[in-house]
């Protein structure tokens, strides 16, 4: 795959495709960095520690069933995890179009937030709440 | 297996709108799909499943008798009749056991 233009990201949650009320996605898989310099160094020294997931999307609102906030409502404030897979397009799973999944829980969900004239749209940060984090597949 | 079928304008679990579809789901996940419209559930001929009134007793000894439950007649409460039936290896057994305990819910 070359470079491309990000216009046909695919995000699933809990197996409902909002791909076409997306207009942003972000995956943040990360790990705590932990300071373990000690006298005599000469430069820092960083070792990772716990690590942490976060997918973010932006959605435009709809009330509609099955839609948006059908879909979110349902999970924020829930402790029982749920799957966020996000993948680069809506092509089939490959080595050039990998899929990231996440167990999650969805800490907030404002369901209406905006301002005079402009279009609806909801922020969900989703967070990882599996012990694998955020899981990397090319098949 | 349950079937369903696609409700909303969203694709779910990689079917689209309208399909019908079988899925062992886990119950929350069912459940939340259910609640959010984008599923329902379906008859094996696709068309929405009946409504599923709350059985009595004697009416669930009745069915558990045409499902083959042996003994149906000598059963005691709607909770041994759930066991019996899922302890019956028929179809209408099953669908009957579950539909008790939905009736639960």
């Amino acid at each position: 795959m070359a470079k491309f233009i990000l216009d046909d990201a695919d995000i699933v949650v809990n197996g409902v495709n909002l791909s076409d009320h997306c207009s942003s996605v972000t995956i943040d898989d990360n790990s705590d960095e932990q300071d373990v310099t000690a006298m005599g160094a000469d430069n820092k020294q960083v070792l990772l520690g716990v690590g942490d997931g976060t997918m973010t999307a932006e959605f435009f609102q709809d009330f509609a069933a099955g839609s948006v906030d059908a879909t979110l409502n349902g999970l924020q404030g829930s402790n029982t995890p749920f799957n966020v897979v996000v993948k680069p397009t809506s092509a089939a799973v490959s080595a050039t179009n990998p899929k990231y999944t996440m167990s999650s829980v969805l800490p907030n969900y404002q369901p209406l937030a905006g301002a005079f004239g402009a279009p609806s749209k909801v922020t969900a940060a989703f967070r990882n709440t599996g012990a694998t984090g955020i899981v990397r597949a090319t098949a | 297996m349950p079937k369903y079928k696609v409700c909303g304008t969203a694709a779910v679990l990689e079917h689209a709108p309208g399909k019908t579809f079988t899925a062992d789901l886990d119950s929350v996940q069912e459940q939340r799909l259910l609640d959010g419209g984008a599923i329902k559930r379906v008859g094996g001929d696709g068309r929405p499943a009946p409504e599923k009134p709350e059985l009595s007793l004697s009416e669930v000894r009745k069915l558990a008798a045409e499902a083959g439950v042996p003994d149906a007649e000598k059963l005691g409460s709607l909770k041994a009749a759930a066991t019996a039936l899922r302890d019956t290896p028929t179809e209408e057994a099953q669908a009957l056991a579950r539909q008790l305990s939905d009736d639960k819910e």
